[in-house]
């Protein structure tokens, strides 16, 4: 359970919402957590492992969500590098 | 080999005995199982593998117990085999991160060898400008000394040519006119008549036109003879070129620079007075000296 809460608290932090692709393991994630916490409430052992199971799922879609989300400012941190340098280069040339 | 590659190969054979194994189970692999499988075939053999393999060892692990609960029929094999599918899926996406990160390295650092490079250049540029502006300005400072030079032996020559302009004009008719300073020297007082050498006070004379050219001796001379209009031509003419010939000899013996002064007879042209008076005829016979402008030169005869 705070397995699962920690990765999509940091997929929320990472901005996941923002990022289509994250966004959409997000939203898994959220959903396998919601459905976890219907068969808990509910009592009963065969619910609390299908739960159990469940969380397990929201935990891995979380921590996809997390990894997306930052590949999604490491590209377009890496494009904005090449675009600085590509700029320096106009303006270089065009100065000289 | 790696142990990725290990890793993939004992999958292969995992994978192989789980097909034999399919005649002995009772169900099919489940559609999460096929899933899990297919992402961490891709994971293993592409760039995850040499980016982030530790990571591609947590999927495998995960898949090898997504494996062991389809192979004991366990009731979380489908929630192992997703999470094996996201493992895979993970390992991909950290080596995309990998990439990005090393393509973001190489630009950076391509942008400050780039930038170096440049403000090299500018600093090259900056001094050759500053040496070009000294140099200019060094250049700038030697012929504003030079113009000032110049302007000051202008205005000591013509200090000078006033100073003797001054002394000669007491006993000989000085004026300014296109051609220079016109210095008019009275024929009787150089010469007897019908003759071409000096009296002896007219030495004594031109000693002091001398020194009052030597002021200016820098300066061009042209010594010109004149007579009257009495006689012939031709006598005249060798007279007066007699008379300038012997005060210019005259003002060389003085020290005057001999390539400096040119001697011309003109016989009885330009007359300065009527020739029908004696008096007028006595003014006619002269000796002008004429001191040329400065910069002006004369080819000597």
């Amino acid at each position: 359970m705070e397995s699962s809460a920690a990765s999509i608290r940091g997929a929320q932090e990472a901005g996941a919402e923002d990022v289509p692709r994250a966004a959409l393991y997000l939203e898994l994630a959220n959903e396998n957590s919601a459905k976890a916490k219907v068969l808990i409430a509910s009592g009963g052992k065969e619910n609390m492992a299908a739960a159990a199971h469940l969380l397990m799922r929201a935990s891995a879609d979380g921590d996809l969500a997390i990894a997306l989300a930052d590949d999604d400012k490491d590209r377009q941190a890496a494009e904005h590098a090449l675009a600085e340098i590509h700029t320096f280069e106009q303006q270089t040339s065009g100065a000289r | 080999m790696n142990n990725v590659s290990k890793m993939t190969k004992r999958f292969s054979t995992f994978t192989l005995l789980a097909s034999l194994g399919f005649a002995a189970c009772a169900s099919a692999p489940s559609h999460e199982l096929l899933d899990a499988r297919k992402a961490y075939a891709r994971a293993s053999t592409g760039p995850a593998a040499t980016a982030v393999p530790a990571d591609v060892r947590k999927a495998r692990v995960s898949l090898d117990l997504a494996e062991n609960a389809f192979s004991n029929d366990t009731s979380d094999q489908r929630d192992l085999a997703y999470v094996a599918t996201r493992k895979a899926q993970l390992a991909e996406v950290l080596a995309n991160r990998a990439a990005h990160a090393s393509e973001r390295a190489s630009a950076e650092a391509a942008l400050a060898g780039a930038k170096d490079a440049d403000h090299k250049q500018t600093k090259e540029e900056l001094e050759r400008t500053k040496s070009n502006l000294a140099t200019s300005e060094q250049d700038a400072a030697v012929q504003k000394q030079k113009a000032a030079d110049a302007e000051k032996r202008a205005a000591d020559a013509d200090r000078k040519v006033k100073a003797m302009q001054l002394e000669l004009a007491k006993w000989a008719a000085v004026k300014e006119e296109p051609r220079g300073v016109v210095i008019t020297l009275s024929g009787s007082v150089l010469f007897a008549s019908d003759k071409s050498a000096l009296l002896p006070d007219a030495r004594t004379r031109l000693k002091q036109v001398t020194l009052a050219l030597m002021e200016t001796k820098e300066r061009h001379l042209d010594v010109e003879g004149y007579t009257d209009s009495q006689g012939k031509d031709a006598y005249n003419l060798d007279l007066s070129q007699k008379r300038a010939d012997a005060v210019r000899t005259f003002l060389i013996g003085e020290g005057y620079p001999p390539d400096l002064i040119v001697a011309h007879g003109v016989g009885k042209a330009m007359p300065i007075a009527d020739n029908n008076s004696a008096e007028g005829r006595a003014n006619n016979r002269r000796v002008e000296i004429i001191i040329m402008p400065a910069s002006t030169t004369v080819s000597t005869q």
